[in-house]
């Protein structure tokens, strides 16, 4: 062998390879950008998290009679003792009559015998009254843990105590920990104070037994233990079987020349795109779906084998169905990454980094004692991790699964109307290069907002709208000025002037009589009325209510009722109006009326973020896109948002009004007050439909 | 020739950044006519045939194809043509078979008539040895036979071929050649971009030179030769780009 020659191809190698950038980002720059981010990342998330739990007073129900000084020591170590919370009152009367026995001590695992012994402890304290009845509670949050104070029994001076918590919870867990803590501290001042006081007897020496009971079904275990890794490895594996997929049919194509062939037939872009989407979301999902089916039957038969793990079929059903949307984004994504690359190589060295940067996030799963809130429904992919653990561990909420789809579902059609806009971009699928000016069509002259384009300008606001209510610890006055104006209004000027639109005739900005205005004001003071029966459908839960009566009070801060009036009525009538019936409905003019309407009415209701609102929110959006479409003009509708926003805040903020809702336990309004407000409503939709000559969709800014 | 012209170019232009690729050509194809477009290398022949083609659009000018605007009514205007390129490679993992109907369904070619025009090709082509063969498994010269088949599938009025027998042996350049000529004689309009000075004296009726995206020349091979003073097409393709 002749190392000159050895070296002199080792060299050219090196050489032509060190001329390749993107080679270059993917060797050094993504290393040594991505191992920092996650791991400082991931670390200080996780240390977040467990100072959060350490700072945070855990919430303790307290079943029982507590002994003194108990309390005390409890509150000391940052507890918030909730006496009797979640307790029924028949079992409150059969706990104070003894009537349940202390727990059996649960014996050390140390041969199968007493292993099989203590699973069978805890499978029947499952079972337990006591312990099912803490389960809800503790699952819905409203209480950590609970501690069982047993009747005491003259005869032996024991407190017997129980604790029930929930494994699966990691601030459970860890509060139990922190009440065995507790509890140890209190006996030993309890045996400290009874042997200086007095003679000792048989029992006092213990001070307090306590038996700890895991309220977590098995099936709740068992999913909490899957829930873990099992997220990200489908997510990772989904992804990368749409990954080569993605790679040879964009990257791949071009490299072969068959892209031009495909673009010399008589096909749409559009066509292409969806085609092409189909194809990789279809092998995504088979892919999705095969793992899913491999590990049902794995853990099926380990299950049957040595126990522990079972999930029902449902269960793992649902966790496939919200594979769904996350599948579609990647696949747009995909698909839309790949065109720039102009081999098959090329293309591996370009979404690679986009598969890590997706998928990696989501092993947020891994990560213990991370909850789900608002941030993380929102963050693409994260989200359907922790709603497929949420899923597994039988604790995801409606709520949950509304704003995971909702978002997933904007990701997936910003992705894809980024695909079909690359798609259109001839100079790229030819193997050439675009400017970010040209992809995205800035500076281009445009006449109107086609249905697509106001799709996606709904779902890149809903994205900062959701990211953006979700800042933390922000004064609330400052919050609603800033999604408003911040969030809404600015991108929707934005929006106008980065597109070059004509802005008077896209945001419908004509003056449009008395008539539609009146109509406007008699449909803002009566629409609430008759969108508020539309809860009973789906009524809403407590905690929901508590936080709109908190926005819509301002936090109860001390502030003129014209401020919030302003902050809370006149601003979302001009900024959420100019949006939804300005900028998107004016997409959706030459589509048929109603079917223009609906859409306005619905991407409204879904902007608002919650099922329980959905269907009143939807109902009041097309009230709101009636008038705009029957006046060619936005004013309308501002005022009926302002007004509608208005009442409700009125009826929050005006003392009797408010004392006597509270007074009658009112969780609805009257169906009454319903169809009052119905009359008012037809009044103000007939004032609306206007005169048959005014019924001309087409725009006139004169 | 007095065929109405079916492929009908005026005033091209194409801006690659500051590159000015193709400056205002104009020239028509007619029935029943093979022209040649000739040039040096990166003078804007494939441009020029992407724009035809309906791949890129152009900056300034227009291009109709049987009639049809291809800007306006690139659909219709698609239908009528069969485009071809040397590079061109096939889907591997298909048949050529598979790859005719695939196209006869893009084509919107009706299902009956995918079946009897795929096997009609399959033996004019002589293609029946590799016919349903993985096109990954096929040579260069059956790989260009499966795409001349997928370029004649839909039956088009118009055929633009770049460099289609670029890389091919003797053998096959002259099969294909030939088959050129035969769509010619059944009345197609026909434009072939070449290097090859023998292959465009063989198939060409009229000649296109363009050089720097410019049109230098444009007639009848005699005509070209007599005004150009040179004694073959080759000196005065030379003679017409400068050299």
């Amino acid at each position: 062998m002749r190392l000159s020659i050895v070296r002199s191809i080792y060299l050219k190698e090196l050489r032509e390879t060190l001329r390749d950038r993107r080679t270059i980002g993917f060797m050094l720059v993504l290393p040594l950008v991505l191992y920092p981010m996650m791991i400082i990342g991931m670390t200080r998330f996780q240390e977040s998290i467990e100072e959060e739990i350490r700072m945070r007073t855990a919430r303790l129900a307290l079943w029982g009679e507590a002994p003194p000084g108990l309390l005390d020591e409890l509150r000391a170590r940052k507890f918030e003792v909730l006496p009797g919370k979640a307790l029924t009152d028949d079992l409150r009367s059969r706990l104070a009559k003894a009537e349940f026995p202390p727990f059996e001590r649960i014996p050390e695992a140390d041969s199968p015998k007493t292993q099989k012994r203590a699973d069978e402890m805890r499978e029947a304290a499952s079972d337990h009254p006591l312990v099912v009845t803490a389960r809800p509670a503790i699952l819905d949050r409203s209480i950590d843990l609970v501690l069982v104070v047993y009747p005491q029994k003259a005869r032996d001076g024991v407190i017997h105590t129980a604790i029930l918590y929930d494994t699966v919870r990691q601030d459970s867990r860890r509060a139990r920990g922190r009440l065995d803590t507790a509890l140890e501290g209190f006996s030993r001042k309890l045996l400290a104070m009874r042997e200086t006081e007095r003679g000792l007897t048989e029992g006092f020496t213990t001070g307090i037994e306590t038996r700890a009971r895991d309220v977590a079904p098995k099936a709740r275990r068992s999913g909490f233990g899957l829930g873990t890794a099992l997220p990200f490895i489908l997510l990772a594996i989904s992804a990368s079987a749409g990954f080569y997929r993605a790679v040879d049919t964009t990257a791949g194509e071009k490299e072969r020349n068959t892209m031009q062939t495909l673009l010399c037939a008589p096909v749409r872009p559009i066509e292409i795109v969806a085609g092409k989407f189909a194809a990789i979301s279809t092998i995504t999902l088979i892919a999705a779906g095969a793992n899913i089916v491999s590990l049902g039957l794995t853990f099926g038969n380990v299950s049957r084998q040595i126990g522990g793990m079972s999930l029902s079929p449902s269960q793992y059903a649902l966790v496939f169905a919200v594979l769904v949307p996350v599948t579609l984004l990647t696949s747009a994504l995909f698909l839309a990454v790949g065109v720039f690359a102009k081999d098959f190589r090329d293309g591996q060295n370009l979404l690679t980094p986009v598969m890590l940067v997706t998928m990696m996030p989501a092993a947020i799963t891994m990560i213990p004692g991370v909850e789900s809130n608002l941030y993380i429904m929102m963050a693409p992919c994260v989200n359907v991790a922790m709603l497929i653990k949420a899923l597994l561990v039988g604790e995801a909420k409606p709520d949950q699964i509304f704003i995971t789809l909702v978002s997933s579902a904007a990701y997936a059609v910003l992705a894809l109307t980024f695909a079909a806009r690359v798609f259109e971009r001839e100079s790229l699928l030819t193997g050439g290069k675009d400017t970010f000016r040209g992809l995205f069509g800035f500076g281009e002259k445009r006449r109107e907002v086609t249905p697509s384009l106001a799709f996606a300008c709904f779902c890149a606001v809903l994205v900062l709208i959701f990211y953006g209510s979700v800042l933390p610890r922000m004064d609330l006055r400052f919050f609603l000025l800033f999604v408003e104006y911040g969030l809404i209004l600015l991108p929707t000027v934005a929006i106008v002037l980065a597109l070059r639109l004509p802005p008077a005739e896209t945001l419908s900005l004509r003056w449009p009589g008395w008539r539609p205005m009146f109509a406007g004001l008699f449909i803002g003071a009566s629409g609430w009325a008759v969108a508020h029966a539309l809860l009973r459908l789906l009524p809403p839960p407590e905690s929901l209510a508590r936080a709109l009566q908190k926005v819509m009070l301002l936090d109860r801060i001390d502030i003129p009722f014209a401020y919030v009036l302003f902050l809370g009525a006149i601003s979302p009538g001009l900024c959420e109006e100019l949006f939804f019936r300005g900028l998107i409905q004016s997409g959706f003019r030459k589509l048929p009326m109603w079917t223009a309407i609906l859409a306005s009415g619905l991407l409204f209701g879904v902007a608002h973020g919650s099922i329980y609102r959905m269907l009143p929110v939807t109902l009041l959006g097309m009230l709101f896109a009636y008038l705009a479409w029957r006046s060619r003009s936005v004013f309308p509708g501002m005022l009926a948002h302002a007004v509608n926003n208005g009442v409700g805040i009125s009826i929050v903020a005006f003392a009797p009004l408010r004392d006597y809702v509270v007074s009658q336990k009112m969780q609805f309004i009257p169906l009454s007050w319903s169809a009052a407000g119905a009359v008012v409503l037809v009044i103000g939709l007939m004032l609306a439909r206007g005169r048959r000559r005014d019924q001309n969709t087409s725009f006139n800014p004169n | 020739m007095n065929a109405a012209p079916l492929l009908v170019c005026e005033g091209l232009k194409k801006y690659f950044g500051p590159v000015r690729a193709v400056d205002g050509i104009s020239f028509e194809v007619r029935a029943g006519e093979i022209v040649g477009l000739l040039g040096p290398n990166g003078a804007g022949k494939t441009t020029v045939l992407r724009m035809l083609s309906g791949i890129l659009t152009p900056d300034e000018g227009r291009v109709w194809a049987a009639g049809f605007d291809m800007q306006a009514e690139s659909l219709e205007a698609k239908r009528n043509i069969g485009f071809l390129s040397g590079d061109t490679q096939l889907y591997q993992r298909l048949t050529p078979r598979e790859v005719l109907h695939y196209f006869g369904e893009l084509f919107e070619v009706p299902a009956s008539e995918r079946r009897r025009r795929a096997n009609e090709l399959i033996a004019e082509l002589e293609m029946r040895d590799f016919a349903d063969r993985r096109c990954e498994t096929l040579s260069s010269g059956q790989k260009q036979r499966a795409n001349i088949a997928r370029a004649f599938f839909h039956d088009p009025r118009i055929l633009i071929l770049d460099e289609p027998t670029t890389s091919l042996d003797i053998i096959s350049g002259r099969f294909i050649v030939d088959s050129i000529r035969e769509q010619r004689d059944r009345g197609k309009a026909i434009l072939v971009s070449t290097h090859i000075m023998g292959e465009a004296e063989y198939l060409c009726d009229r000649i296109v030179m363009i050089h720097l995206g410019h049109k230098t020349e444009e007639g009848a091979q005699s005509e070209i030769i007599t005004r150009s003073g040179a004694s073959n097409l080759t000196d005065a393709f030379l003679r017409a780009i400068g050299e």
